[in-house]
């Protein structure tokens, strides 16, 4: 046992490598080796954490009690020490008691519980509304009202490949770190509207006490209202496929002037980044954007070379049936997705612009370029088959 | 319960009809109508799976020893979990427990065999059918399902063959449940000895009594579950697509509403083990024989009606969460009475620490625990903090594992000299339970903490704060894997012949009409009736 | 076992499997009803 200790303590000190620099408490997520509950930033993750030690402190009075009552049975009733058998086996009286006392003791844990069951259920006055959509594997935001209302962006795990394989040290927020973090403003109720694309999700943010899961043609909601600012990390919690633990969330509590300002930068830059799929764009500059639309999209499955992981994961390097063949089919795909299969539509995800530019990518990307028709493929034409 | 005596002990002498000598060769198993026979071949199958099961769990844990992605990609870190699950849970639980109940329940109540002596062959043969499926799902195109062991929609509607294998072994193993079930019931109502009414029975074929209904009950809801992913996959249904009409999470509640009396179905049995050992070893009679059949009846019945608490963060209107907190926080009453009475057999008893009693004693010190993380999670607000966390996972190891496992470890050190005739080696049996107790809360007990700060459950890599406690959990698990293997030298031991022979009764303490018979049970006992007073 | 004992476990059997089917054949017809 201590050589499979000490191969396993060895094997960890190569892993960890240049990577172990003293681990600290990640800001707005774990902390090292926390013993307990986050205290959090709302209402109801303070609620929550009372309700455990609560529950906790009774749970440990109870088993002392009955434990203590059994180890001083262990100790002094021993045959070895000259204990005699007695001969009862029943008690009404004390059989009823400890019916009834236990029963009074769970309807007293049961009142505060229930306060906090009908808070966190009330998702009513909502002072800003955003819908949280769940895919394989990232999640979506959209603000429904307030300043920054229909800004809409994805926000994906911007942690590297290469930290998480180890070819790389690991960053300080490591698995909990996006591109775009969902902003919000303190003190302000913020009611959530879930759903998924694909399969169930959950949003869970420890720092608020939420965890709602996002379910496929349907709408859920919750709500948080952060007391204080700063940045609070969760992660999703329902397993929805192979990148389950790599869907991040992080959450910016700001103040009012900040978000504000948020909002009107985000505006802008929709407006001035308005992707128009009307006019024709250079090979260039769709293989350009059709490099990033992959790297954020398409390569969990896909992979970087295109090899793709068969049988799950075709490969799109050298694939006749749809990227070395007549564009409409692999436009088709990409919109609509394969449904049975891990291929998912992009139609609601990405904008035609997107899609043109990745799949003009995937026909001259790697020993695809001068093989198969319609090498360029514009937004105009994805836009004609939606 | 008052003390059973019999008033006519049978040597193993023919009787009318099916007189027969021994079977031999591989025609006694294949063709096995017995019920020791097939007891043997049910807890040899459990022990297989067993390890099976718990290979898939080191290989898990070895990927969780460091952050990153060392050895193993996602989708078969989540095969792995996802094939555990499954496989201790329908191969080696279940199965163990009915191999109990076919060895124990005929010789407790008198009866020279079970209701059904050829399904109860059928039953047992399903088995490595089943087995075959699971682990064959692995080499399928794709492999084994990743969907998790609750197999939820849509997730499971997007797996390759895997999951197809793994609904058909799903199908098998039930019908063997089933099956198995049926035979129970009807010989516990129909077959018992004269003069041993319900209320004399020893409690561990009251658990199975009840545990039988539970089966037969449930286990035809899983059958539907399944079917109806079955269909949606293949067949055109949308039971669980809102494309089509459906909802996943009508998939849920019929799923749970088998899945909670199921971990029901998976601990009463452990109850009824437990009810027999302590006794024995404290040489005084179970203390309140009535409430604890009240007890598991009330449990029963119970755990149908709160099903949804596995369901806490799905969406349910503030009636349902408030129902289901209720429902389920009331369930932890009849559990803690069960509790108190077997603290109270100890009361004033003559205690010694023989290997079964240890593990009885373990048991209830560490399914408390179990329980209490349990009435925790009942709270909906704080299920909704640590739902789909390690907090659960550390919450069903502990009943699962320190409750029905260890249950079945002490039944099996406290029956094998009836089933080997040898005293099995006592000092083994002792390593092997504090190796058990030690390893199993190094790996498990951590956990509560990796789950209240927010780990979430079936994730292969993590993010480095949690890295510690997941270590401590890895060393624990090989070290508990390791530990197994004591058990099962020991067993190998006593059925080779070595130790020293056993007596019919070895256990000062025990009751019970088994304990009448020659040890080892000879293969045909009770042919004519005992009648007990 | 008596003939009897056969006879009774016969029909305890049958009514028990009876039971069985019912239950899965109410949890599929309840199932698509709940669809819309």
């Amino acid at each position: 046992m201590k050589k499979l200790r000490g191969v396993l303590g060895s094997g960890a000190m190569l892993m960890a490598g240049a990577a172990s620099a003293q681990v600290k408490d990640m800001p707005g997520g774990p902390r090292v080796n926390q013993l307990n509950l986050h205290e959090g930033v709302t209402t109801i993750s303070h609620d929550v954490m009372w309700l455990h030690w609560m529950m906790l402190i009774i749970c440990t009075v109870i088993f002392i009690g009955v434990f203590g009552v059994m180890f001083y049975s262990i100790l002094r009733h021993r045959k070895s020490r000259g204990a005699v058998a007695s001969k009862f086996h029943e008690h009404v009286g004390i059989e009823v008691a400890w019916t009834v006392i236990p029963f009074i003791i769970v309807i007293a844990m049961a009142l505060p519980a229930t306060r906090t069951v009908v808070a966190m259920k009330d998702t009513s006055s909502a002072d800003l509304t955003i819908k949280v959509t769940g895919y394989q594997w990232k999640w979506g935001y959209e603000y429904i009202d307030g300043p920054a209302q229909n800004v809409r962006f994805l926000s994906n795990l911007s942690t590297p490949r290469t930290q998480i394989t180890g070819a790389e040290p690991r960053g300080e927020f490591y698995l909990m770190e996006v591109d775009n973090p969902l902003v919000v403003p303190v003190n302000k109720k913020v009611r959530l509207v879930l759903t998924s694309a694909d399969v169930i999700h959950s949003w869970m943010v420890p720092d608020f006490g939420v965890k709602q899961d996002a379910i496929p043609g349907f709408l859920r909601d919750t709500w948080f209202r952060a007391q204080k600012t700063g940045t609070y990390r969760g992660q999703c919690a329902e397993l929805c496929g192979k990148d389950h633990a790599f869907m991040p969330i992080v959450v910016k509590v700001v103040s009012d002037e900040e978000y504000a300002q948020w909002a009107a930068d985000q505006k802008k830059a929709l407006a001035s980044a308005a992707d128009d799929p009307t006019k024709e764009w250079t090979k260039e500059d769709l293989m350009a954007r059709g490099q990033k639309v992959f790297g954020a999209n398409c390569v969990a499955c896909h992979q970087a070379n295109g090899k793709g992981m068969p049988p799950t994961f075709p490969p799109l390097d050298g694939d006749e049936k749809f990227v070395l063949a007549p564009k409409k089919g692999q436009i088709d795909t990409v919109l609509n997705g394969h449904p049975g299969t891990a291929m998912a539509a992009f139609r609601d995800q990405l904008n035609d612009v997107e899609i043109a530019s990745v799949i003009t990518y995937t026909r001259n990307a790697w020993s695809n370029a001068g093989k198969g028709p319609d090498p360029v493929v514009q937004p105009a034409d994805v836009t004609a088959q939606r | 319960m008052s003390s059973v005596t019999a008033d006519h002990v049978p040597a193993s002498q023919g009787h009318d009809d099916h007189h027969h000598a021994v079977p031999h060769g591989w025609r006694r198993w294949l063709f096995a109508t017995n019920h020791k026979d097939i007891g043997t071949m049910y807890l040899i199958f459990s022990f297989i799976m067993l390890l099976e099961g718990g290979t898939l769990a080191l290989l898990l844990r070895t990927e969780l020893f460091e952050p990153g992605l060392q050895f193993f990609q996602p989708e078969l870190f989540n095969q792995f979990t996802t094939m555990h699950g499954l496989i201790m849970i329908f191969g080696a639980i279940m199965p163990a427990f009915v191999g109990f109940a076919n060895w124990m329940i005929p010789l407790q109540i008198g009866a020279s065999d079970m209701a059904f002596a050829r399904m109860n062959n059928f039953s047992f043969w399903l088995l490595p059918v089943g087995a075959i499926l699971f682990t064959g799902s692995f080499f399928a195109p794709g492999g084994a399902t990743a969907s998790g062991w609750t197999m939820y929609a849509p997730l499971s509607l997007q797996m390759g063959p895997g999951m197809d294998f793994a609904i058909f072994a799903v199908h098998i193993l039930g019908a063997s449940s089933i099956m198995g079930a049926i035979n129970i019931v009807v010989t516990i109502l129909n077959m018992r000895a004269p003069g041993m009414t319900l209320m004399k029975m020893p409690l561990f074929c009251w658990t199975w009594l009840i545990t039988a209904y539970l089966l037969i009950a449930v286990m035809p809801v899983l059958a539907a579950a399944v079917t109806m992913l079955l269909t949606d996959r293949h067949f055109g249904t949308s039971f669980f697509n809102a494309a089509g009409g459906g909802d996943p999470v009508l998939y849920q509640h019929v799923f749970w509403f088998f899945g909670h009396p199921e971990v029901y179905i998976m601990i009463l049995p452990a109850f009824g083990i437990v009810s027999a050992i302590v006794p024995a070893f404290a040489r005084k009679p179970l203390f309140g024989y009535a409430s604890m059949v009240y007890a598991t009846a009330a449990i029963a019945i119970l755990s149908f009606l709160v099903w949804a608490h596995h369901m806490f963060a799905t969406g349910m209107p503030v009636t349902g969460q408030l129902y289901f907190m209720y429902a389920t926080m009331l369930i932890s009453i009849p559990t803690g009475v069960k509790i108190f009475n077997w603290v109270a057999t100890m009361w004033r008893g003559s205690l010694t620490f023989e290997t079964p009693m240890l593990f009885a004693i373990g048991f209830i010190f560490v399914f408390t625990i179990g329980g209490f993380t349990g009435l925790i999670l009942a709270v909906a607000p704080i299920d909704i903090a640590v739902h789909d966390t390690y907090y659960v996972v550390a919450h069903f190891h502990y009943v699962l594992v320190a409750g029905s496992l260890f249950a079945l470890f002490g039944g099996a050190y406290y029956w094998l000299p009836k089933w080997t005739g040898r005293m099995y080696d006592e000092r083994l049996g002792k390593w092997h339970f504090w190796s058990t107790m030690i390893s199993f809360n190094v790996t498990f007990f951590p956990m509560h903490f990796l789950g209240l700060a927010g780990m979430p459950r079936r994730y292969a890599d993590y993010a480095a704060q949690f890295t510690d406690f997941h270590q401590v959990a890895t060393i624990g698990a090989f070290w508990f894997g390791l530990s197994q293997l004591i058990f099962l030298y020991v067993v190998l031991k006593a059925y080779s012949g070595r130790g020293e022979p056993a007596p019919a009764k070895p256990w000062e303490g025990a009751e019970g009409l088994e304990w009448s018979v020659p040890s080892p049970a000879p293969f045909h006992t009770f042919e004519t009736p005992p009648v007990v007073k | 076992m008596t003939p009897e004992q056969r006879r009774r476990n016969r029909i305890a059997g049958i009514i028990l499997a009876i039971i069985v089917i019912a239950i899965f054949a109410w949890t599929f017809l309840r199932g698509a009803e709940l669809m819309n």
